[in-house]
């Protein structure tokens, strides 16, 4: 165990070193100079040089990029262009708002697709099965940014039961996390259900059937929590959905959030918050992986073995 | 329900590849008919400033058709080397191409392309550049997969020790193997594009107006979804149903290739 989690450890050390090599390159190597965009492009010669000797953007790139690492390292991800203030104390006091969003439409998708996934396989071929399959198909390939309106148009203007944006109490969380949360429920769901026919037709199933136990017992203590092993390990990749998800959905419903951090540091041309904003998603993104192998491996003794011995 | 996904699909390809023939309006103004809903005189209606919504609505797919066919041949052709090279040389070559796909993959969605799409500045140009940078790692991923599984066949070993260069085994003897894998990744992959490239144009990143896009319309139109909801339901309903339409395909594609597959296990 303790080699696996060495390994998965470095690895991710590794990966989360190259996304910051991979956004500090990002806005060196685009075109675009940071001074035209803090001084206007018609800023005299001088200062414009004096700005970048402040900025380090006169030494060479390798020098840059140590330098890059070196802060990235120590929590200081840059000062923001618009508002003179440190990148990170923007992004944490944005964070609270995402995670709210994330965990409400993590539970909504959740629930649903236990729910309706455990409900198709239990009948299957039956009307509700069809029925499953049809709206999780129809689920994924709908846009958070379209579903977010008409949910805005049908339940806030025509029967004006949520707010359209922003945050005022717990109403206004509803929204968002359905609109965030309903390409989540549709792939649970489906795997909820795929996992639950392939474990229905395992021995130990049929054994319990053959001791005469209650049909909704073995689906409910002895089907699922087996079915729900794979489903857990992809709540890493939907971690992903829902951070870049929150991006649309917060720019949809004013939420306050990182999402929509990022969208107005784009607007604004703010390179350090944008910049800042990637580097902090996508290493919670590889986190929140690691965690959930690791888990993973702890939950399921095959892995930790498999890789020693490999 | 595949026979109407195939008709989609052709019926997307068709107007796009006639629009150009076809007496189109996008931007004809008509002041007249600000807002109007859908009746018999306009399919879909008409927008703020009393354009034809389903001129531009036609205009919008074809823009969506381009981008994506362009942006996953790109993935396609950077992505699908660069795999089989990694899972065929191995070794060094191999684990740095293995961390370079982790690194990308580590941004999660379509955020690597909002942020080039951001730091670039908007554009259709732009998008596809964005798009590119985000796109090939799922096709060099899914190459390298299949490849490492494919050396190990009898007839590629047989290639070998008949001296066979590493050009030749991997377009004669690999490649045609993998075909049919891409195949359906490609056509999961151009839905995939599509819904990205509306996303970026709905945040004001991908097409810019007054260039009609789905995402773009999808976007003005919330400005009018009280008064005229149309205008945003619209856009968004047909992109769903090409989505849709697109991801059919795909599984149709699979079906057909996989004799062994049940059709009522997905």
């Amino acid at each position: 165990m303790g080699n696996y989690v060495t390994t998965r450890l470095l690895g991710a050390g590794l990966v989360v070193l190259g996304v910051a090599t991979a956004v500090f390159l990002l806005a060196r190597v685009l075109p675009g100079d940071p001074t035209d965009v803090m001084l206007g492009e018609t800023a005299a010669t001088a200062d414009r040089e004096a700005l970048a000797r402040a900025l380090g953007l006169d030494r060479p790139l390798a020098e840059q990029w140590l330098l890059y690492l070196e802060r990235s390292i120590r929590l200081n991800l840059g000062t923001s262009l618009y508002s003179q203030r440190p990148v990170l104390e923007l992004i944490l006091e944005r964070l609270p708002a995402t995670l709210l969003l994330a965990v409400a439409a993590l539970a909504a998708a959740s629930c649903l697709a236990l729910a309706f996934g455990t409900v198709a396989a239990a009948r299957q071929g039956g009307p509700w099965d069809r029925g499953l399959i049809a709206c999780s198909t129809l689920g994924l390939a709908m846009p958070n940014f379209w579903l977010g309106p008409l949910a805005i148009l049908v339940f806030s203007y025509l029967l004006g039961w949520f707010p359209v944006g922003g945050i005022h109490g717990l109403g206004s969380v509803v929204l968002p996390a359905l609109t965030l949360g309903t390409g989540l429920a549709a792939l649970q769901a489906r795997m909820v259900r795929n996992g639950l026919l392939e474990v229905l037709g395992l021995d130990y199933v049929r054994a319990a059937r053959a001791r005469g136990l209650e049909p909704t017992r073995i689906l409910a203590r002895h089907a699922l929590p087996n079915a729900l092993l794979p489903v857990f390990t992809v709540f890493g990749l939907q971690a992903g959905a829902l951070l870049t998800g929150a991006v649309v959905t917060e720019r949809i419903f004013s939420w306050p959030g990182v999402g929509q951090l990022t969208i107005e540091a784009i607007l604004r041309r703010d390179y350090p918050v944008l910049q800042g904003c990637v580097l902090f998603i996508s290493t919670i993104y590889v986190l929140t992986n690691l965690l959930i192998d690791l888990s993973y491996a702890w939950l399921d003794p095959r892995i930790r073995f498999a890789e020693k011995w490999a | 329900m595949r026979l109407l996904a195939w008709a989609i699909v052709a019926l997307w390809c068709l107007l796009s590849l006639s629009a150009g023939v076809l007496p189109l309006a996008p931007d004809a103004i008509d002041l007249s008919r600000i807002l109007q809903p859908p009746s018999g005189s306009g399919w879909f209606g008409y927008d703020e400033l009393g354009r034809p919504l389903a001129d531009r609505l036609i205009l919008g797919a074809r823009t969506s058709l381009a981008v994506a066919c362009l942006v996953v041949a790109i993935n396609f052709f950077i992505g699908v080397p660069v795999g089989m090279l990694s899972a065929f040389l191995g070794g060094w070559w191999d684990r740095c191409t293995v961390l370079l796909i982790d690194v990308f993959m580590a941004f999660p969605g379509i955020l690597l392309a909002i942020a080039v799409a951001g730091l670039l500045g908007p554009g259709l140009e732009n998008a596809v550049i964005a798009l590119a940078a985000a796109g090939w790692v799922g096709f060099a991923r899914l190459a390298r997969a299949q490849t490492l599984a494919i050396v190990e066949y009898g007839h590629v070993e047989a290639a070998r020790t008949l001296g066979t260069g590493t050009a030749a085994i991997l377009t004669r003897h690999v490649l045609p193997l993998l075909v049919g894998t891409l195949g359906v990744q490609v056509s999961y992959e151009i839905a995939a594009v599509t819904i990205a490239e509306s996303t970026l144009s709905f945040l004001g990143l991908g097409v810019q107006p007054p260039q009609p896009s789905l995402g773009g319309m999808v976007l003005e139109g919330t400005r009018y979804m009280l008064v005229a909801p149309h205008l945003a339901i619209a856009p968004g309903a047909i992109l769903v149903a090409l989505v849709l339409a697109v991801n059919l395909l795909g599984d149709d594609l699979r079906d057909r290739l996989d004799p062994h597959r049940h059709a009522g296990l997905r």
